[in-house]
This record gives structure tokens, C-alpha cells and sequence, in this order.
């Protein structure tokens, strides 16, 4: 086997690739990333003042923070009006402050969350530990209707010790809380008193938060006009007057509208635009290594691949690299090891199954003769890169006997639904994190919130738990080699292409920081002199 | 969208029945014969798909994205697609798909909206506002809720695709029948027909279905045309046949991802289309002048 | 008259009907449809039980009838409801969207309709000559070459390589009107090549058989000129089909430019509907299509109406 190697921190994250059709409907974790620091240029160069338009991978259903599957399309939107309470350092899981200054526990059960003095919102009122509690239990009280988040289901008990401290209690321990709220829409805090005096639905539309813009005009599906916010508690900042987002789920359309001018910047999960658009003279500074990717789940609830042989004579059957090559022109990232390089988890001999024709013909055969064929369909969603994907696993597995593969694309509710309700035999779904919590968790452990495919392996559950039930590195370290080890052996996925996310600038913009797979902040966004 | 590239109805009255008079210009019709043998190679080629060595369409013959006449190799004469497939005999496994589809559809949808639309042009009363309220519910309907609706309850599948675009097609045969019918119904003619006390539905199936079925006729090749577009718009918005199966739609929609760096891929399946559109309409037009030519001198 | 008043009145009562029958359709098909608004709002990390919970206390796993019944009282009230999704009123979605559909289908229709008046004119001067033979193959040309492989060539072609016009986006009236030109007229375009396509023919068609008519002889044997026949004469009768598909084709449009709104990344009304149904958002497609529904038959009984006034032949009674 070619084994090369890499080192990646993953946190696996269900439907939730920056797709066209994925956009705003998807859940409530994404991934996390440095937020690359000394990109931002000197004071000198970057103009105060002026315009600048941003293109996120989709539109928002609305404004409400509650509301906010998808981290990946609506963190461009929530962190311009609400700012982030703080953002996670990917590689030591530190918090980096930002609202709060610290995000900290004693024993993984009882969080103590300190915030900045002198944060208001932009209609004058304080950003204090009430109103971050406040902007919680909302979102599990049943007052506004909230996206499902693992976050809010964690909490128990949310206590304000005074108004910059509040303590927040977990219903069993985790020591990795902090990722959890990150990719959540519990890292947006929204004002109490502009929800109490305009009720849930018009804040939805009209919201008021303590983010360096406030929204001034919106067209759904196409331009949200944001204008500075004069009381932005970082002071000086945001560079910008006016900031626009056109959201495109179309990224070759969208690369198109920066090179025509017609915006200054984009963002691209898999890596491919970026090269494009970097032959074309815009710069791509921003690429962090965010590792995770998207992920072809196996069903093991169903017939064929509730036998490991079939998960692992269809994984042995595929060349990977050369889907890349189809599907990518080469410029996606095929995972080798669960966990990439920079990941403190990684150890190079994890190797995930890499193609061997072989011995994929031979279980295929053999299952064949037992009686029990591997004929299966793929779920996919039209039109997305994963659609293009399945097609490409179909074209290759139509070279092997005893094998029969056809693909059904769907819109995404009905892809949801088939992954909800476990009617899938495989479909495609999103992978992609810094840390292996909260996601991998959730997708792969028995207990798992989104454990789509039914998984139950005890080596797995073991793993996660001893990764999840301290803040020691070498502890973890040692739960999650475990981990992958078992993942490895049990196939529970094709580990199809890793995300990468990157922002594509055109050459008169700079200072665009990103957390988490597409999560930008704009503060320090502006037009070069 | 368009999926409504359906066919022009011919609206009533629009002058039906006079022949021409003036002398189209003494021409060999090299036009008629090169569509028509465009069209009969194409319908040769679907038939025997089976039987012409091509490489099996859903299989990788080679390396992907390989541009035409690299190779003279006859699975790799047209290139190969994304995947490595066969374009030449994904053209033609498509040919057979297409014309399959448009042809039931078209078939199916003439029939029945020309059973409907002789009933209410000829029958009027009752029947004609059952009828009219019928086409006008699949007409005000917009189709993309009809087509979503139907690939994903039923499964999509070629059946599924020819369901959905009968549907289509059966307002527009209906409105052209019924127009056709009530335009034929006031003609001296029919009225003399009546007043020598030929039965209602002999009128109908001896008199007005001849005669108006020459309308219908004419525009059968366009509505296969129109469909044909119809289909690559389905392809395009992720409704039309299932893969790995090849119809010109897909492979349309399937390539424009790599229109830039192997353009021969939408070009190779979009000429085709166009040719055969193009063919078809020329035909449909060709078919429409002889047929007036003979009713005037027969 | 009054038969032409009564008349129109069973016309109207009957597109109430359709109206009616459109919407129950819709919302009975949609329903069938995997996936519910429930789970949408509470996305992808929901448990069934949730959904279920959600769909409960929205009401949605009441009989259908019910719902339906209730949707209609609403909407005989002026009330389309709120949007589930987004939370804003669907008669406010649908008050920002038309307007970019509308001005698309106006654009659009436009310069299909002046291609078409021009080279059907000038191919009926000469049928079979030059002017006709470049006429066909252009709308032979408009109506092979589909919108969405006219749509990104078109894109690529005049907004990437040359830069005049905006890739994507739009522009409301509102910001100005150069700067929304500059937005619609690649949609525009798209859209009207396909409306030229199918016109061109029609028109031709009609106009050729025309000038073939005893009333054209008689006018000529009155010494009446080529051309004046044509405009004057001709183009009359010919274009009261023209008038008719304009009609069907406004209507279908009214259903959205799907395909091309979604290639521009047009705001409008077909971006709203395919949104809304991938939302699985049923009170606004529901609002959507009523309203595409009324506009359908109402554009078609002024039609119908025109079409009565216009040519005689069609007497009423034989409609009603």
C-alpha cells in the first residue's frame, strides 16, 4: 500500500460541505480553524472607509442566530452583525478571546465563561452575562425555534455569577466544551432587549448584535447591504463602511465574479478555486490546513454493508486519486490518515485502506457466492461535487464483476430524511473539523447524535469517550490512536476528499480572517490604498 | 424554465385550410434530404446500439477527458468524458434514450390531447369545459412543480422522465387539436356534412380528425424537438435519467463542470442536440409544405 | 354584449376553479414529497422525534382537507400566511421577487418579439429567399442551443472574457436604472432567444399563408403595395396567434425563469419557488403558485377576450 503521509485533526461534520444545495439547511457544528495571524497587512496600507462585497457559499434563511444549520454559509452573515463570543486555536484547543476573554473548566462539567467589560450591542444596551444567557436558553426553551445543536443538548444549568461571569453546567463531562460552542450558533449572542421590544420575528429580519456591522438592507437569495457599526467595541475597526454579501453556491460562478470585478472575495472549501483563481492574479492567502472533508457513509443497518467485507471491498475497490483527478482536476486533498499531519493525534502508520483491485474482486466474489451480492444505491444531493463523486465511484466499480452500483440524486430534504431515518445503503455526507469533538463524536460513537449509519463498535465508542473525557494531550492522545485504529478496521466510511478551506481575494482587498471552515471576520477587511 | 421549450400551440383559426398559392421557388430540397438522412442515421445508430462495436457506454474505455481524434481507436474517435466513458458511444447509447423518450412522450401526449381536444372542439358544451379546465389546471401549474413532484415520489427513471413529459405535452396537443377542431367545425364543408345528417361522431373522426390532424402532424418533429431541449433542461436541474445510463441532457449537464478545460465534452453531445433539432425542424416544415402542396393539387 | 358579459363570467367562475385546483395539486404532491419543513428548520442534527414534535405543533399532521381549507379562507382574506423558513410574509417574499421576474419576462419578451417582427416580416417579403432562410436558421439556432448552455457561454463570453456586463447578481430599479440593466440584460437575453425561437416560426408561418389569402389578392388587385399589404394588411390577422402564444408564453414564464435565474442568480420569482421547495417551505410555494395560477388565467381570459374581438370567425358560443 502507498502510504504517504499526513497529519489531520478531524472532526467529522454530516452534510455539511459548502454545497449549492446544502447551504442553510444543514446543522448546527462545523469545523474550526487558526484564524491566521500576521496576515493582517499594516495600518498604512488598508484604507478606512469605502465598499467591499464578500461571496458566501449560500444564503441564510434569515438573520436569527437560532436559526443558523450551517456554519459554513451563515458565519459570513451572524459574524458580521453578532461577532463571536470567542473563537478555538486549533492546535492546543485554546480559547482565543474575542467577547469573552476565557472559556475555561476544573473538572469538564462546570464552564466558566468571563467576558469583556464595555461590550454593547449596537442599540446601546450591554453584552453581559445576562444576555448570554439569555441568547441560550432560548435556544433550548422553546421560545424561538432553534436548529438542533449537540452544544444546547449538552447543557444543563446556565448560572450568571455577576455580570461578567457566567457558569454553565454539562449534563455528563466534556472537556472539549469549548469546540462544541464554537461551531454552534451558541457562540452569537444576541441583545434581550431588542428581542423583548421586537418579538422573534421581526428580529429575525431586523437584528441587532455587537458585530463590527449592522444590517441595513436585505434581498433574500441575493445582496445583504451591511454598514459600519460606530460603537464596535474594538475601536478603529471595522476598516470597511459598507460590506455586501452576495452569496453564490456556484464557485466557479462566483471565482467569475471576482475576476469580472464584481466582488472582492470568496471562499472556497476544497482547494481547486483557489489554484484557479491565484494563474488568474488574485491572492489566496488564508489556507489554515483545515482538515475533515467529505465522507461517503456506509449504512450498516442494511444489507450489503452491514458486513465489514462489502464496506471493505468497495473502499479497496476505489482509486481515489484518480476521483481526484475527475471530479477535481487533481486539486482536492484524499485523505490518507483519519487525521492529518498538524493534528496532535496523528501518527503516520494509521494509514486509512488505500486501492487494491485484487483483493476487492475477491470479496466481491466471495460475497457473491455466499448468496449475499453487493448491489447498492448511492445517495447523493443534485449538483453538488459529491454527486459528481458517486458517479465517478459508479464508473469505477463498473469495471468489477459481482458489483452493482446506481446513484439517486436528490434534493436535500430528501437526502436528510434518508440519513435520518437510516434508509440509505450509502450516501454522502460532510466530514470536516479541527479537533475530533464535538463531530466525530457525534457521527461515529453508538450514542452519537448523528450517527447516520448505524455504527455500534466498541473500540470506536472507547476511543471517543477517553478523547472527549479529558483536557491532557497525552491522554487523548492515547484514546484517539486507539480511535483510529478502530475506525480503520471497521470501514465506516469512503473518506472521499478533505476540506481545505481558503479565501480567494481579488488584489484590492486584505485582511479577511477566517475561523472554522468558512467563518470569516471582517473587522480588519478593507481596500489597499 | 425551460422545460416549457414545449411545443408552439397553434391557437384556433390560425389560418388553417387555404392552400397556398404562390410558387415556392423550384429548389431541390437538399435541405429535406440531408435532415432526413441525419434523422434516419441517428435512429439507425439508437436501433442498433446493441449490435455496432462500441465500447459499453457506462464503462471507462480510457483516460479521462481524452479530447477527439487523439486517437482513431473508435470508442476514443469523439474523446472520452469526466470519467473516462466513451463520448461517441455515449452519443449514441444517448440517441437511443432521447429519441425512446421524446417519442413515447410525444406518442402518448398526442394521443391523448387529441382525443381531448376533438372532444371539446367538437362536442363543445360540457365536454369542452372539462376539458379547457383540465389543460388549463396543467398549464397554470408550473411545471417545475409537476417534474420535482413526480422525480421525487416516483423514483427518476426513464419512465418517470417519459410520465413527466407526456404531461407536458398533452395541454399543448390538447389546445392545437381543440383549436384545430373548432376551426374545421365552422367550416362550410362540415357544415354541409351536418345538414345531409352525417352522425356527430363521424363528423368528428372522418371529417375534423383528418383534416386537423395534417396541424398536428406538422408539429410533431417540433415538439420532439422541443422535447429533446426539455429533457437537457431536467438533466440540468438534476431530474433527468439516472446515471450511468447516457442521454444528451446529461451528458450536457454532466460536462459543464469541465467546460473550460475539456470543452468537447458539452460541445460533442450539444452539436448533436443542435443538429437534430435543427433537422427535426426542418422537417416538420418540409412535411407541412407537401402535405399543403398535395391538398391543393388533390 | 350581455352574452359576451355571461360568458365571462363562466370563464371567471371557472378560473376561480382552476385556481382551486392548481393549489390543492400542489400542496397534495409537495406533501408526498420526503422530508418535511419540520425538519429543515431543525436541520440535519435532529432526532425523528423532534420532527415529529415540530410537525405537531405547526399543525402539519392535521388531515389535509383541513389544512387546505384553512389556507384558502386565509387567502380569500388577502392573508398568504408566513414563511416558516424565513419568517417574513410569503406576500412580501413574493412583492420582492416579482418585480425582477416580471421586468426578465418584459425584457425578455420584448426583444423576442422585435427579432421576431422583423425577420418575419422581412422573410414573408421573399418567402424562401435569403431574409427567410437567415430568419429559420436563427430561430432553428435559438431553439437548439438550450438556456443552460446559452446561459454560461453567453456568461462567459461577454462578462468574464470581455467584462461589459456583471457575471452575476442583481440590481434593483430602485439603485438606479443603468445599474439594473447592466444586471438583466444577460437573463434577458436567454430568456428572449428561447421566446424568438418559438415566435419566429409561428409568425412566419401565419404571415406567409396569409399573403396567400383572397382579401390579400383583392388588395393587391387594388394595386395596394408589397410592403403596405404586409404591415398594413397581413401582419394583422397573422399576428392574432402571435397574441395568443404571447399569451401561454406570459404565463409560463409568470412560473418562473427557472433555469435562468438560477444561472444569473437572478432574485426572482422561479429562485423563490425553487428555494421554497427545496425548503420544503409549502406556504410559499403554495403563495407562489396561487399567484402564478391567477396570473396564468387571467392573461388568458384577456386573451381569450381579444381574441373574440379580433377575428369573428370565433363566435362566442362556440367557446362557452
Amino acid at each position: 500500500m502507498g502510504r504517504k503521509r499526513m497529519r489531520v485533526r478531524v472532526r467529522l461534520r454530516l452534510g455539511a460541505l459548502a454545497l449549492a444545495a446544502l447551504a442553510g439547511v444543514l446543522p448546527a457544528c462545523g469545523g474550526s480553524s487558526d484564524e491566521a495571524p500576521g496576515t493582517a497587512p499594516s495600518a498604512a496600507t488598508v484604507r478606512l472607509g469605502g465598499a467591499a462585497t464578500y461571496i458566501p457559499s449560500g444564503d441564510v434563511r434569515n438573520l436569527e442566530p437560532a436559526a443558523q444549520g450551517s456554519v459554513t454559509s451563515s458565519g459570513p452573515y451572524m459574524n458580521a452583525i453578532f461577532d463571536a463570543l470567542f473563537t478555538v486555536e486549533p492546535k492546543t484547543g485554546n480559547v482565543r478571546p474575542r467577547i469573552a476573554t476565557s472559556f475555561t473548566t476544573t473538572d469538564g462539567r462546570t464552564w466558566t465563561l468571563k467576558l469583556r467589560d464595555g461590550v454593547k450591542f449596537s442599540d446601546g444596551t450591554a453584552l453581559d452575562a445576562e444576555a448570554v444567557r439569555f441568547s441560550w436558553e432560548r435556544l433550548r426553551n422553546g421560545e424561538v425555534q432553534a436548529v438542533a445543536s449537540d452544544a444546547v443538548r449538552q447543557m444543563d444549568t446556565i448560572t450568571v455569577v455577576d455580570p461578567l461571569t457566567l457558569t454553565v453546567t454539562l449534563k455528563a463531562p466534556n472537556w472539549q466544551f469549548q469546540h462544541a460552542v464554537q461551531d454552534s450558533s451558541t457562540i452569537w449572542i444576541v441583545s434581550p432587549t431588542a428581542v423583548r421590544t421586537q418579538g422573534n420575528d421581526d428580529f429575525a429580519q431586523h437584528p441587532v448584535g455587537a458585530g463590527p456591522f449592522t444590517l441595513k438592507s436585505r434581498t433574500p437569495n441575493s445582496d445583504t447591504v451591511l454598514a459600519r457599526n460606530p460603537n464596535y467595541w474594538q475601536t478603529g475597526l471595522p476598516k470597511l463602511d459598507t460590506l455586501i454579501l452576495r452569496p453564490n453556491p456556484d464557485g466557479q460562478q462566483a471565482l467569475d465574479t471576482v475576476l469580472s470585478g464584481g466582488a472582492q472575495a470568496m471562499y472556497d472549501g476544497v482547494g481547486q478555486l483557489a489554484t484557479q483563481g491565484k494563474d488568474a492574479g488574485l491572492s489566496a492567502p488564508q489556507d489554515y490546513g483545515m482538515q475533515g472533508g467529505v465522507t461517503f457513509l456506509f449504512n450498516q443497518a442494511k444489507a450489503p454493508f452491514d458486513d465489514v467485507r462489502a464496506r471493505q471491498a468497495v473502499v479497496l475497490a476505489l482509486d481515489l486519486d484518480e476521483i481526484n483527478q475527475q471530479v477535481f482536476e487533481g486539486g482536492a486533498e484524499i485523505p490518507k490518515t483519519l487525521f492529518s499531519p498538524d493534528s496532535p493525534f496523528y501518527d503516520a502508520s494509521l494509514t486509512l485502506p488505500v486501492n487494491q483491485p485484487e483483493q476487492a474482486q475477491a470479496l466481491f466474489d466471495e460475497l457473491a457466492a455466499e448468496g449475499r451480492p453487493v448491489s447498492f444505491t448511492i445517495n447523493t444531493t443534485s449538483g453538488s461535487a459529491s454527486a459528481s463523486y458517486a458517479k465517478a465511484i459508479q464508473t469505477q466499480l463498473s469495471t468489477y464483476d459481482n458489483v452493482t452500483v446506481e446513484v439517486a440524486q436528490t434534493d436535500v430534504p430528501t437526502h436528510s430524511a434518508g440519513l435520518r431515518n437510516h434508509t440509505f445503503q450509502l450516501a454522502s455526507s460532510g466530514a470536516q473539523s479541527v479537533d475530533p469533538e464535538p463531530a466525530l463524536y457525534a457521527a461515529l460513537h453508538s450514542t452519537g447524535s448523528n450517527n447516520y449509519g448505524s455504527i455500534k463498535d466498541s473500540a470506536i465508542d472507547r476511543g471517543l469517550d477517553a478523547g472527549r473525557a479529558s483536557s491532557d494531550e497525552a491522554t487523548r492522545r492515547a484514546g484517539y490512536l486507539a480511535f483510529q485504529k478502530a475506525v480503520i478496521a471497521n470501514v465506516p466510511a469512503i473518506w472521499a476528499w478533505r476540506y481545505h478551506p481558503v479565501g480567494i481575494l481579488a488584489t484590492n482587498v486584505t485582511g479577511l480572517h477566517f475561523y472554522g471552515p468558512s467563518s470569516p471576520l471582517f473587522e480588519n477587511f478593507g481596500l489597499v490604498e | 424554465m425551460s422545460t416549457d421549450v414545449l411545443p408552439t400551440t397553434r391557437p384556433a383559426g390560425a389560418s388553417a385550410g387555404k392552400p397556398r398559392t404562390y410558387t415556392l421557388r423550384a429548389r431541390r430540397p437538399y435541405g429535406l434530404w440531408i435532415a432526413s438522412a441525419w434523422v434516419l442515421l441517428l435512429v439507425g445508430c439508437a436501433v442498433a446500439a446493441d449490435v455496432l462495436p462500441l465500447a459499453d457506454p457506462a464503462k471507462p474505455v480510457g483516460r479521462a477527458r481524452q479530447v477527439p481524434f487523439h486517437s482513431l481507436a473508435p470508442d476514443q474517435i469523439l474523446g472520452t468524458d469526466t470519467y473516462g466513458r466513451s463520448v461517441l458511444s455515449r452519443v449514441i447509447f444517448g440517441a437511443r434514450t432521447d429519441l425512446l423518450v421524446t417519442l413515447c412522450a410525444c406518442a402518448f401526449g398526442a394521443v391523448l390531447g387529441c382525443l381531448l381536444g376533438l372532444l371539446a372542439g367538437f362536442v363543445k358544451g360540457w365536454a369542452d369545459r372539462a376539458v379547457s379546465f383540465l389543460i388549463d389546471t396543467l398549464l397554470a401549474l408550473p411545471p417545475i412543480i409537476l417534474l420535482i413532484a413526480i422525480a421525487t415520489i416516483l423514483r427518476p427513471s426513464t419512465w418517470t422522465l417519459t410520465f413527466g413529459l407526456t404531461l407536458l405535452t398533452v395541454p399543448a396537443f390538447a389546445r392545437l387539436e381543440r383549436g384545430a377542431a373548432l376551426s374545421w367545425a365552422e367550416r362550410p364543408f362540415v357544415l354541409a356534412a351536418r345538414s345531409y345528417g352525417a352522425s356527430g361522431l363521424r363528423i368528428a373522426f372522418r371529417q375534423i380528425l383528418p383534416n386537423s390532424l395534417l396541424t398536428v402532424i406538422t408539429f410533431v418533429p417540433t415538439v420532439i424537438a422541443g422535447l429533446i431541449v426539455a429533457e437537457g433542461s431536467l438533466g440540468f436541474l438534476g431530474l433527468g435519467i439516472p446515471p450511468p445510463a447516457a442521454s444528451w441532457g446529461t451528458m450536457i449537464a454532466d460536462g459543464r463542470a469541465s467546460l473550460r478545460i475539456a470543452p468537447h465534452e458539452v460541445l460533442v453531445p450539444a452539436a448533436v442536440v443542435f443538429l437534430t433539432v435543427l433537422a427535426l425542424n426542418t422537417l416538420g416544415e418540409k412535411v407541412r409544405d407537401r402535405l399543403e402542396i398535395r391538398s391543393r393539387t388533390g | 354584449m350581455a352574452a359576451l358579459a355571461r360568458s365571462l363570467a363562466g370563464k371567471a367562475a371557472r378560473a376561480a376553479l382552476v385556481v382551486v385546483a392548481v393549489t390543492v395539486l400542489t400542496q397534495w404532491l409537495l406533501e408526498l414529497a420526503p422530508g418535511s419543513v419540520a425538519s429543515v428548520i431543525l436541520g440535519e442534527a435532529a432526532t425523528p422525534e423532534e420532527v415529529a414534535r415540530l410537525d405537531h405543533e405547526m399543525g402539519f399532521d392535521q388531515p389535509f382537507l383541513e389544512r387546505y381549507g384553512r389556507w384558502l379562507v386565509n387567502l380569500l382574506q388577502g392573508d398568504l400566511g408566513t414563511s416558516p423558513v424565513t419568517g417574513q410574509s410569503v406576500l412580501g417574499q413574493i412583492v420582492d421577487a416579482l418585480p425582477v421576474t416580471v421586468e426578465l419576462m418584459v425584457l425578455g419578451l420584448s426583444f423576442g418579439l422585435l427579432l421576431t417582427l422583423v425577420t418575419g416580416v422581412l422573410a414573408a417579403r421573399n418567402p424562401g429567399g435569403l431574409a427567410d432562410r437567415v430568419g429559420t436558421a436563427m430561430s432553428s439556432i435559438a431553439l437548439a442551443v438550450p438556456a443552460f448552455v446559452a446561459g454560461p457561454v453567453l456568461a462567459y463570453l461577454v462578462a468574464v472574457r470581455a467584462g461589459w456586463l456583471p457575471v452575476t447578481g442583481w440590481s434593483p430599479i430602485s439603485e438606479g436604472l443603468g445599474d439594473n440593466l447592466r444586471y438583466a440584460l444577460l437573463p434577458a437575453l436567454c430568456v428572449g432567444l428561447l421566446e424568438f425561437g418559438i415566435l419566429q416560426r409561428l409568425l412566419r408561418a401565419d404571415l406567409v399563408a396569409t399573403m396567400n389569402e383572397d382579401f390579400i389578392d383583392s388588395a393587391r388587385g387594388r394595386g395596394v403595395s408589397e410592403s403596405r399589404l404586409l404591415l398594413r394588411h397581413a401582419l394583422r390577422p397573422a399576428s392574432l396567434p402571435l397574441l395568443t402564444i404571447t399569451g401561454l408564453t406570459v404565463g409560463r414564464m409568470l412560473g418562473g425563469t427557472v433555469v435562468v435565474e438560477a444561472l444569473f442568480r437572478t432574485p426572482g420569482l422561479g429562485m423563490l419557488l425553487t428555494t421554497s421547495i427545496s425548503n420544503r417551505d409549502l406556504v410559499t410555494v403554495s403563495g407562489i403558485v396561487a399567484l402564478v395560477a391567477v396570473g396564468y388565467v387571467v392573461i388568458n381570459l384577456a386573451v381569450d377576450v381579444a381574441y373574440v374581438l379580433v377575428d369573428p370567425r370565433i363566435r362566442i358560443r362556440a367557446a362557452s
